[in-house]
């Protein structure tokens, strides 16, 4: 895991001081009740946190991750079917790939990738989506608050 | 006297053969419907109940209808004629075209193309896929993305529209898995269910 | 640059353009014109306004190009094209703005001295009736693209919110890309981009952009160009057309055939590695 301690973005005091509010967005085949990935985040995140659901994962552009990041929250959580699962048959290749580069470019421009996840999940397995959704929240906590320090900054001289 | 017994075996064998065809249930006039609609021939009497397509059919158990509804019910419904709980059900619309049921079935029924020929029928009656994604023509800057990622070739670019192209989705063949909503530049194209603005709205906040 | 060899490019493509003016069936040839101290692109429709015609200075002309085929669709046109130039037209015919059928271009390859002003990696059409190729060559910035890979994440993100923290929202390279062209652009449209804040909030604008142009900028540059604050945007455009090499070994203008691998499945277009 690439996240340091140290990070620029908001000082952590203790890990359980902070609660990531979280945008979750998945498919409504993979996880028929959207209160079930509610109740996985922590206590103190559900009232910051949001989970939408989408037909198929292929419609999660990477401009709402972009715009959940725009408007604070601190992670993005996309769960999809596994694959060969989809109800689609090939919506979450399409997603995968999208996110792949997104993450990339996420990193490129100074944002922890690790605040964006994609995680395959099945509907018949519930312990392992308990479980990848709480290493990804302790990723989140780890990154820290997402705060974007707006100021008119003059031009230097050296470009 | 041998020949007096099988003329009464035969006339037995005969009535009674009529009377078996009598207590089978009919083929309905709409299942014939469906079959004139569809491409393939559809024998919907092949089935004999045995609700291996439920088991495998997700939108059966994971798309929470208000009145469940599931392959097998709709295979049955269609078979007896009842056409209105078929036709007004949301799981005509759902079905993907998978086909898992199709591999599923024993009989060979053609379960998924019993479905395209429901929704062929449904929107000639009129009624329209909720599902289906709608293009805003005064915005289509016909870029061809849609067109190539639609998992179920449903959308072309046709002549029209105020920039002299736009695409044009097939309502019969959309699924509504929004991959054409995701790629278009400028928000064309969107679910008639879910379109960006109420997405944005559900998470967007006063930060 | 020598006045003599300029001289004789300029003269070639007059040739050129001369005679398929003389041929007829075309509305005309889009070039850049002289105008006392600048250059702007014009359509050449007769022989004697040949003499402005001048092919010095950088344009993205395949932007004016897209608006009149969109204009006029019916109509031919011939169009005297750099390397990135075609590259543009290319980029643009896969989605239908321009038939290539109806267009016929003069080719121009660039020099050296031009391709290093460039940062450019292509400098050559790919047919070359005007100049000499100079073949594949690398003259990417490649001090500053290393320092920003080189970079920790929390130093990147200091670089990058100080150089967007310049932008202004003047479109300038949202306009000048021929690329970028929906009229309803996303970055005008206050549930996207809030209006009237300057800068613009991060990192939507400029995320956003990078990610829409992800498949098919061309890495001409023109936006770092037109940038009036000096925002190293071609960087950043660069390193995603890299990350696109990396991922799917795809690179945009070369075909006309190859679609964008962000519009396929696995099995058309894989991906090199797989992680999450």
């Amino acid at each position: 895991m690439k996240v340091n301690a140290r990070n620029m973005e908001g000082r952590v005091k203790e890990a359980s001081d902070f609660a990531p509010a979280i945008a979750v967005f998945h498919c409504r085949w993979c996880l028929p009740e959207s209160d079930f990935v509610r109740m996985l985040l922590p206590e103190n995140s559900r009232d910051r946190s949001v989970v939408v659901k989408l037909n198929c994962t292929s419609r999660m552009e990477a401009e709402f991750a972009i715009k959940a990041f725009a408007e604070g929250y601190d992670g993005v959580l996309i769960l999809g079917c596994e694959m060969g699962e989809c109800h689609y048959r090939t919506g979450n290749e399409l997603a995968l790939k999208r996110f792949t580069l997104f993450r990339r470019i996420l990193e490129l421009s100074g944002i922890y990738p690790e605040r964006l996840s994609f995680i395959f999940v099945s509907p018949y397995d519930e312990e392992a989506i308990r479980d990848k959704v709480k290493s990804f929240v302790d990723d989140v906590i780890l990154c820290g608050p997402f705060k974007y320090k707006k100021k008119w900054i003059k031009p230097s001289r050296k470009t | 006297m041998e020949g007096l017994l099988y003329a009464f075996l035969f006339l037995f064998y005969y009535v009674s053969e009529m009377e078996m065809h009598e207590t089978y249930i009919q083929i309905s006039d709409f299942a014939r419907e469906l079959d004139a609609a569809s491409t393939y021939e559809l024998d919907l009497s092949d089935c004999y109940g045995c609700a291996r397509c439920s088991s495998v059919c997700k939108v059966a158990a994971f798309a929470a209808l208000d009145e469940p509804m599931t392959p097998r019910a709709l295979l049955y419904r269609a078979v007896i004629g009842e056409t209105k709980s078929i036709i007004e059900s949301p799981f005509i619309w759902l079905c993907s075209g998978c086909a898992r049921c199709e591999e599923a079935c024993p009989q060979g029924v053609r379960i998924s193309e019993v479905v395209r020929s429901l929704r062929r029928l449904a929107l000639e009656m009129g009624r329209k896929n909720p599902n289906a994604a709608r293009v805003n023509e005064r915005i289509c800057m016909h870029c061809g993305a849609c067109v190539v990622v639609c998992p179920n070739k449903a959308i072309s670019i046709v002549d029209g529209g105020p920039k002299g192209k736009v695409a044009n989705v097939d309502p019969s063949e959309c699924r509504g898995c929004g991959a054409c909503s995701s790629v278009c530049p400028n928000n064309a194209i969107q679910q008639a269910s879910l379109n960006y603005i109420e997405i944005l709205n559900m998470f967007a906040r006063k930060s | 640059m020598d006045k003599t060899i300029k001289k004789n490019l300029v003269e070639s493509v007059r040739d050129i353009a001369l005679d398929y003016l003389s041929e007829g069936g075309y509305s005309g040839v889009l070039a850049l014109r002289r105008v006392e101290d600048h250059v702007e692109p014009y359509l050449f429709t007769s022989p004697n306004e040949l003499d402005s015609l001048s092919i010095s200075g950088r344009y993205p002309i395949a932007g004016v190009a897209r608006r009149l085929f969109e204009r006029w669709p019916e109509e031919k046109l011939v169009v005297v094209v750099r390397g990135c130039d075609e590259r543009h037209m290319i980029e643009l015919a896969k989605k239908g703005s321009v038939d290539l059928e109806r267009v016929r271009t003069i080719g121009i390859a660039c020099s050296e001295e031009e391709a290093r002003a460039c940062q450019c990696v292509r400098p050559y059409p790919s047919r070359v009736d005007v100049g000499e190729s100079i073949g594949d060559v690398d003259y990417l910035d490649h001090e500053t693209l290393s320092y920003l890979e080189g970079l920790d994440i929390w130093d990147r993100r200091r670089f990058w919110t100080e150089v967007f923290s310049r932008c202004i929202k003047c479109y300038g390279c949202r306009n000048t890309c021929p690329l970028c062209y929906c009229d309803d652009c996303r970055l005008e449209e206050s549930r996207w981009v809030r209006v009237g804040e300057i800068p613009p909030e991060f990192p939507s604008f400029h995320l956003i952009r990078a990610f829409h142009l992800a498949d098919k900028c061309v890495g001409c540059g023109a936006c770092e160009r037109a940038c009036p604050m000096g925002i190293p945007l071609g960087k950043l455009h660069e390193l995603v057309r890299q990350e696109l090499k990396k991922l799917f070994g795809y690179e945009a203008g070369l075909n006309v055939e190859e679609k964008s691998p962000l519009l396929l499945t696995l099995d058309e277009s894989p991906m090199e590695e797989l992680e999450q």
